[in-house]
């Protein structure tokens, strides 16, 4: 007998319908599976038949033949364990025909018939529901996973058996009870406040800055003045992931299989933090299935590179058109994929070698020569990439100790979205939605200048000698600033705080 | 170009064998009288007196022909003066052990009013800034500064002097048709553009190799009538460059540091042996008795005129500065501003000219 099932594979960030059709003749014992499997998807005979035993039921004798159509798609992964199983189980006449073929089936399965997770059962859910599927059973691990989406009834099933028994109607799954994105967002926990975070005043400034705009940071300063802390509050103090950015983001965690058993969707924005020997594959996306990189991991999140200067040329070279666009494109001889990569970029950078340049606790011990050469791994235009350029030093031990605490994250996240509110309404019809993506005309357009700021900057641009991009660039942070005071026109005492953030190029790049 | 006699291009032919040393070739001359004939007279007692290297050298030097070595030298743009001839610096001579020939690109010149400014490699902003003040003050008042083209401090001393509109002798460790640092190559064509010179006593094509440094030292300290030494460590090359000084007579002073830096030992070692204590240029041009050049006043921290136009907060922020340099945090704390605040005013003040931003966010007046 034929049967026929519903399952769907991932292609990218999207999954793509695929329909598992078992046949069962008379004959000689024999399995055949077509339409191109991967090694993984191969495999799978011996769980279902391991599992379908376990689970009571019988395998077949004779001559079973699985398609997987359409037959020229590259299928890949573990996902097909359940609907290969339960097509078969249908072909033998095990239970009653049912039509299951508008019901999306995922899942692996372990030897004894439990249902293991699977990598990207978001993506592969929301694609169901955009093909007009409204049901789902999958394993009940990735079932918090797909909490989020609306208008889909979710079985969570914890063996083969349960799925079945589920399908005849002989004893039925209870649904889950989905979740509004703002109950999900009740469950958000901030791991790093800024308030744990003592003095740097001036730093914590330009965090709030930054976030404000979604400017891309670097950080010179010596070790241990907490370059690192800061950073692990940024994600704390940028304004909520709206539904859109925790599907994209969760999405591609799911992908990359990132995704810890049981954990739902991705409410709070990522933080990635690369270690300095990765290589260009791993940070734009790669590999032979064309797996998402750091920087599409990141997306609408951190993307933290600590020790900007030790990662390799080309790594970082590589880096500067996903961050222009966006989006990077990840192109395999079996795979091309578009992964989202709007992340915002924090580095930190030890002022010279041996970290002690200018500080006031310790003795530097390089020479200027060094300190050039190491300055210069760093090339100028990622720093240009880079909107806003901030020194930290180490803070005393008895500021540490004094028990005086800085603004909570919560404090700060409010002001910076009060400002971004004021970016959206003001970009509403660019198509953008924060200063940092400001592009010339934008800038010329929509961030005006007030008299004693075109003065200040005429000024600037004069003494620092800054080129066109720079102008541009100092242009957006004072928008941002201005945002943050809430003003209209860019003034004067914004204009003069973004230069600030500017300086960092005049005074070591530039020596 | 310049034309030479026979006896000058032997010279040359005698400066130009890299294995020679300058004791060899004071032993030659005083033996033979002249170097011309000791290229006539080339055979077993030279090649015994030279060794088999040197002998070699020349020998091969001899056959490829003087013009050869003429052109060789013109080629790449220097010249070449001899001890006790016109163009030889004139306190070089007096020393024992004089060059018997210096290959100079630029500007020949007796430089009888000259101060050597050595210091370390690893320098510290502290000693750049006070090298090229001081070395900027002592051109414009008609002294030449002498260095040896560096990295750190030479070359923070050779840019002063190039400021100040001065002159400014490079003595270097290699041959003259090449410079070392790399990085310098412009800094040592300004000098040559600007009336200044660049002198050695190696061979053209000679590497810089680490043993030719404390003979290039003898000559920076030989050149002038005085030495400063700014930064340097208890093993550093300066020290030998202050102790050629102490030996050929010169006035050797020191630049005072911190106690607490590597680089500061040299100097405060030499202060305490009774070196002169140098704080500015003026210092040097009194104890010399220079006293024929004037040098300009030195210049006032801020113009009064913008200080004036100071709002509230700067006012506080100039005050705090006065005494020392200060960090971001506690310019913050002490003004009670809150950080947009005082980044904003710290950035008109420094449009102003009125501060400068230094390493680790500190702020300083500029000076």
């Amino acid at each position: 007998m034929l049967s026929r099932t519903c399952c769907f594979a991932l292609q990218g960030v999207e999954g793509v319908p695929v329909t598992v059709e078992a046949y069962v003749s008379g004959g000689q014992f024999a399995f055949t599976m077509v339409g191109l499997p991967d090694a993984a998807v191969r495999e799978s005979r011996e769980r279902v038949y391991a599992a379908m035993k376990n689970n009571g039921f019988t395998t077949p004798s004779g001559h079973v033949t699985v398609n997987l159509s359409p037959a020229d798609l590259r299928k890949e992964g573990t996902a097909f364990d359940l609907p290969i199983a339960v097509a078969i189980i249908i072909a033998t006449r095990q239970i009653r025909a049912v039509d299951a073929s508008n019901i999306l089936l995922l899942g692996e399965l372990a030897l004894d018939g439990r249902l293991v997770p699977v990598r990207g059962a978001l993506p592969l859910v929301l694609s169901a529901h955009e093909h007009g599927i409204r049901e789902v059973i999958l394993p009940a691990d990735n079932a918090h996973e797909v909490q989020a989406v609306q208008g889909m009834l979710v079985y969570p099933a914890h063996t083969l058996y349960e799925a079945v028994m589920h399908l005849t109607g002989a004893a039925p799954l209870l649904a889950q009870v989905q979740k509004s994105y703002d109950e999900c967002l009740m469950e958000r926990t901030v791991t790093c406040d800024l308030s744990s975070v003592r003095g740097q005043t001036g730093a914590r400034r330009a965090l709030e800055v930054a976030a404000a705009g979604g400017h891309n940071m670097l950080m010179v300063g010596v070790p241990g003045s907490g370059k690192t802390m800061l950073a692990r509050c940024l994600p704390g103090i940028l304004p909520q992931m709206t539904l859109e950015e925790a599907f994209e983001t969760t999405r591609i965690h799911s992908v990359a299989g990132l995704l810890p058993p049981g954990a739902g969707l991705m409410t709070e924005r990522p933080f990635r933090t690369p270690h300095h020997s990765a290589s260009m594959p791993s940070l734009v996306g790669g590999g032979a299935n064309a797996m998402p990189g750091e920087i599409s991991l990141a997306h609408n999140g951190v993307l933290f590179l600590d020790e900007l200067p030790e990662y390799s040329r080309t790594a970082l070279e590589a880096l500067r058109q996903p961050l222009e666009d966006g989006v990077c494109t990840v192109t395999r001889v079996r795979a091309h994929t578009q992964y989202l990569s709007r992340c915002m970029l924090v580095a930190s950078m030890n002022p010279c070698p041996c970290g002690y340049y200018g500080s006031t606790v310790r003795q530097c011990r390089c020479g200027s020569h060094e300190i050039r050469k190491y300055l210069d791994r760093v090339s100028g235009p990622l720093l240009d990439r880079i909107d806003i350029h901030i020194e930290v030093d180490a803070v005393p031990i008895e500021e540490i100790t004094d028990q005086k605490t800085g603004e909570s994250s919560k404090v700060v996240r409010e002001r910076v979205e009060n400002a971004r509110r004021l970016q959206q309404k003001r970009f509403a019809s660019a198509g953008i939605v924060c200063n940092a993506q400001m592009n010339n005309k934008h800038v010329e357009e929509l961030a005006a200048l007030s008299d004693p700021a075109k003065a200040l900057l005429a000024r600037a641009v004069e003494r620092y000698a800054l080129s066109m991009r720079g102008y541009t660039r100092l242009i957006k942070v004072a928008r941002t600033i201005a945002d943050l005071r809430g003003e209209a026109d860019i003034s004067a005492p914004a204009m003069a705080e973004a230069i600030q953030y500017r300086m960092l190029d005049a005074k070591y790049w530039s020596r | 170009m310049q034309t030479y006699t026979r006896e000058e291009q032997c010279r040359l032919w005698l400066q130009s064998a890299p294995s020679l040393s300058w004791r060899t070739r004071e032993a030659l001359l005083t033996y033979f009288g002249c170097a011309e004939s000791i290229f006539e007279q080339m055979g077993p007692t030279v090649q015994m007196m030279a060794g088999d290297k040197a002998y070699a050298e020349l020998q091969q030097m001899k056959t490829v022909g003087l013009d050869a070595l003429i052109d060789r030298l013109h080629r790449c743009g220097a010249e070449i003066i001899f001890c006790g001839r016109a163009g030889y610096p004139a306190l070089l001579g007096e020393i024992n052990d004089p060059p018997h020939a210096l290959f100079i690109r630029g500007t020949p010149a007796e430089d009888r009013f000259s101060v050597a400014i050595v210091g370390s490699r690893r320098d510290t902003r502290y000693g750049r800034s006070q090298a090229f003040s001081i070395a900027r003050d002592l051109a414009a008042a008609g002294v030449t500064v002498v260095s040896g083209l560096a990295r750190g401090i030479d070359t923070a001393a050779h840019e002063g002097a190039l400021s100040g509109g001065g002159r400014t002798v490079a003595v270097l460790g290699n041959g003259i048709d090449r410079v070392y640092p790399e990085e310098n190559t412009r800094l040592a064509q300004t000098i040559v553009e600007h009336g200044g010179a660049i002198i050695s006593e190696f061979a053209l094509g000679a590497e810089p190799l680490a043993h030719h440094f404390p003979i290039r030292n003898r000559i920076i300290s030989g050149v002038s009538a005085a030495l400063l030494l700014i930064e340097g460590n208890a093993h550093s090359g300066t020290m030998i460059t202050a102790g050629c000084a102490a030996e050929q007579g010169r006035e050797v002073f020191a630049l005072p540091g911190m106690v607490d830096v590597p680089g500061s030992i040299a100097p405060l070692r030499l202060l305490r042996d009774g070196a002169n204590l140098c704080t500015c240029a003026q210092d040097i041009l009194d104890d010399m008795r220079w006293t024929q050049t004037a040098v300009p006043a030195k210049s006032e921290p801020a113009p009064a005129s913008a200080q004036d136009n100071l709002t509230e907060p700067q006012k506080r922020i100039f005050a705090l500065l006065e005494r020392e340099e200060m960090h971001f945090e506690e310019l913050a704390e002490k003004t009670g501003l809150t950080p947009d605040q005082l980044s904003g005013e710290l950035t008109m003040m420094e449009l102003d000219g009125l501060i400068e931003a230094r390493a680790g966010r500190a702020y300083a007046l500029k000076r």
